[in-house]
């Protein structure tokens, strides 16, 4: 087929104008299909670079610990946060195990401290967690204290740090240095505000920021003398020593267990892994209904086609007389449904770009809209223009000339 | 050699019962540069044969030669070219394209020739300018009068420089000083030498051409040359009967003309009330004779 020329496209635009309010309405499903589709994949994304920068942040070399029975069952479970079990596997010893091989740098367990009551004065604080674990807990993530200091080794154990959430909640600042509350009535002093923690949406991970830091001790205190660990964080010597420290972690723990694995040891690649796979699953569900919404304003282009066809009749016997092919017809019409398709698309891409900007406002997404999304929404809809308007082009194009004139 | 030679043309629609025979074996040849005038009651297969002659629709059986070369079997992209660069249409009802502006609608066959848009546009306006509507290039049709619009569809009809025009009632919609100046021009096209087909009504008409054909259920029942200028003599003789101030008159015209025709025994049907008679009585005998005639 000959190439379109710019005369083709005037005459499609402008038969697109002169049924404005029928034009917009066919444009506008496209629009929302092409949105919803780059939305959806530059949320998409967006979630998986932002997970990827908080591994980073905490280091590529963080290795975890974790008792079997606390894994996750599956994708959902992790995201809402039900795997703290009673029957937790790990020990004291076993951090000792941990801390005593070679490799290893520093070792820090955090232990959740389950359905603790927070309370400033009489007012009860909700939505923070608490865990117990030791000042190793700021190298192994790559942290700093923005105020003050950590867990005092001597004397009293009742000094907490809180994550920069935890100190807004509790006191509406992010330095809260010196303030008191109380954990299930016991009274605390804060010692330490954390530095911001880079938190991703969807992280299977604890969210630091929202956390109360008590030492490891205290909060067994608080549970009743004894608390289940939630995991070990392992820092390696180097990034070099990660495979090893691994296995002799495996080796030395089932050593001491008589053989029994109940326990994994996982890095951060794992763990990418896993929210990567959440991540993606979601993504593919929504981007086919993006796909589905698309297909439904491909109809509606059809449609609206093979009304302009009918109600046409006339011209296209006009333009038939005068000389027209079949092919110049088909043409004529088929340019007209991609110029429908493609001004949806470019609306489409502009709206999502506008959403993009209002969840990096208003929501702690961060979508990124890479260029070859932006190619491929053009391209898809492109391809519904020409997929949904050859039906009704190729109808126009077959129509008898003295029928077609009889309506003129 | 004839431009165009048809030989035993029908033209069947329908099936079975319902079968109308709009062109019935019919024979016609016409030279380069005449001007032929082709009347005849309605439903005598006029527009038909026009349609055929143009390459708009195919005849169920015959053959049809233009210069010579047959034409009857070409694909439909070849006729649709044939009709782009030899033949221009002018319909009664102007048949233009509302949205395109005067210029547009003209240069639209160039389009379809692939002619780039500024050289189009600039032949489109040269012609426009010949036929002396230059202050209406930019004008959308529904902004003029009738004679204007036919007098566009003129143009675009002659852009392409064609050796044939086929104008099927050019005037029929048109009040008499509006068709006086379409004939004018449609005289000036053929003199300088397009072969002109043109179906008309109005036996006044057949003045401007050199050549009348009459037909009648599908068939040429006469064919008579006659000289410029002057009415048709058999064409003539219908004058006498009314006087021509409307379409109506007209075709009542064409009713009186078929009684003069030798061969035609009865009247066709006609909108107007001014007749004998005994003509009435001849108008229902037709009208039985068609209906049997769609049975069988
Ligand atoms: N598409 C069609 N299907 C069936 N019959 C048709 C069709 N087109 C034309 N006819 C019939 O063919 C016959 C000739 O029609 P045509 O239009 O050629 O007549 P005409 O001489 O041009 O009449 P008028 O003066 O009214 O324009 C008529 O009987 C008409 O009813
Ligand atoms: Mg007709």
């Amino acid at each position: 087929m000959k190439s379109f020329s710019r005369g083709d496209i005037g005459v499609a635009l402008r038969s697109i104008r002169s049924s404005r309010s029928r034009s917009f309405l066919t444009i506008f499903g496209i629009v929302i299909g092409v949105a919803a589709a780059i939305t959806i994949v530059s949320v998409g994304d967006g979630i998986k670079n932002q997970i990827a920068d908080n591994i980073n942040n905490v280091g590529r070399d963080l290795i975890i610990v974790r008792p079997d029975s606390l894994q996750p069952t599956n994708a959902i479970s992790a995201i809402v946060g039900e795997s703290v079990p009673a029957n937790a596997s790990l020990s004291s010893n076993d951090l000792k195990i941990i801390e005593s091989l070679s490799n290893v740098q520093y070792a820090a367990p955090l232990g959740i401290l389950p359905s603790p009551t927070l309370k400033v004065g009489d007012q009860t604080i909700s939505g923070l967690q608490v865990v117990g674990t030791t000042n190793n807990v700021i190298p192994v993530l790559n942290q700093s204290l923005q105020f003050g200091d950590s867990f005092n080794q001597i004397g009293i154990n009742n000094d907490a740090m809180l994550g920069q959430g935890a100190s807004i909640k509790l006191f509406g600042a992010d330095e809260s240095l010196g303030r008191t509350f109380t954990i299930n009535g016991q009274s605390l002093f804060i010692r330490g505000d954390l530095s911001s923690f880079y938190s991703a949406p969807l992280s299977i991970d604890l969210d630091f920021n929202n956390v109360v830091f008590i030492p490891y001790s205290e909060a067994t205190a608080l549970n009743g003398g004894k608390l289940s660990t939630y995991e070990i964080l392992v820092k390696p010597s180097s990034p070099g020593a990660i495979s090893s420290v691994v296995s002799e972690i495996e080796s030395s723990l089932s050593q001491a267990r008589g053989g029994v694995q109940n326990f994994s040891v996982l890095e951060q690649k794992n763990s990418l892994t896993a929210s990567d796979t959440i991540v993606s699953l979601l993504t593919n569900l929504i981007a086919v209904a993006a796909g589905i919404s698309l297909f439904v304003g491909g109809i509606g282009i059809m449609n609206m086609m093979l009304v302009t066809v009918s109600e046409r009749t006339g011209e296209i016997g006009i333009r038939k007389a005068i000389g027209a092919t079949n092919r110049q017809i088909l043409r004529q019409f088929l340019m007209e449904a991609i110029m429908l398709s493609l001004t949806g698309g470019v609306f489409g891409v502009i709206a999502a770009l506008l959403v993009d900007v209002g969840l990096r406002i208003f929501t702690s997404l961060q979508p990124t809209t890479p260029w070859p999304t932006i190619s491929l929404a053009f391209g898809l809809s492109l391809a519904i223009g020409i997929i949904f308007g050859m039906i009704p082009a190729a109808k126009a194009a077959r129509k008898d000339p003295i029928d077609a004139l009889r309506h003129s | 050699m004839a431009i165009i030679e048809i030989n035993d043309i029908s033209k069947v629609y329908g099936y079975g019962a319902a079968t109308t025979v709009a062109l019935d074996e019919v024979n016609l040849s016409i030279e380069q540069n005449e001007f032929v005038a082709i009347m005849g009651p309605s439903g005598s297969g006029k527009s038909t044969l026009m349609n055929v002659i143009g390459l708009l629709d195919r005849p169920t059986h015959g053959s049809y030669k233009i210069n010579g070369r047959n034409v009857e079997k070409l694909s439909q992209n070849q006729r649709a070219k044939l009709r782009r660069d030899r033949i221009g249409f002018i319909f009664q009802s102007f048949s233009l394209l509302p949205r395109l502006t005067v210029l547009e609608n003209v240069a639209l066959p160039l389009a379809y020739k692939g002619m780039s848009t500024t050289r189009r546009l600039k032949a489109a306006s040269q012609m426009i300018n010949r036929l002396g509507l230059a202050d209406r290039e930019y004008y959308l049709p529904r902004y003029l009068s009738g004679g204007q619009m036919q007098t566009v569809a003129i143009a675009r009809a002659l852009i392409n420089n064609p050796a044939i025009i086929i104008a099927d009632e050019p005037t029929g919609n048109l009040d008499s000083n509006d068709s006086r100046l379409i004939m004018e021009l449609l005289s000036d096209i053929h003199k300088d030498g397009t072969t002109i087909l043109m179906v008309t009504h109005n036996p006044e008409l057949t003045r401007y051409a050199n050549r009348v054909v009459y037909m009648r259920d599908g068939m040429i029942i006469q064919d008579e040359l006659t000289a410029l200028g002057l009415v048709a003599p058999t064409a003539r003789k219908s004058l006498y009967y009314l006087p021509h101030k409307t379409e109506e008159d007209d075709l009542a015209g064409v009713s009186a003309l078929m009684k003069v025709i030798p061969g035609s025994d009865s009247v066709p049907e006609s909108k107007t009330g001014r007749r004998s008679k005994a003509t009435k009585k001849t108008k229902s005998k037709t009208k039985r004779s068609k209906s049997r005639k769609a049975k069988s």
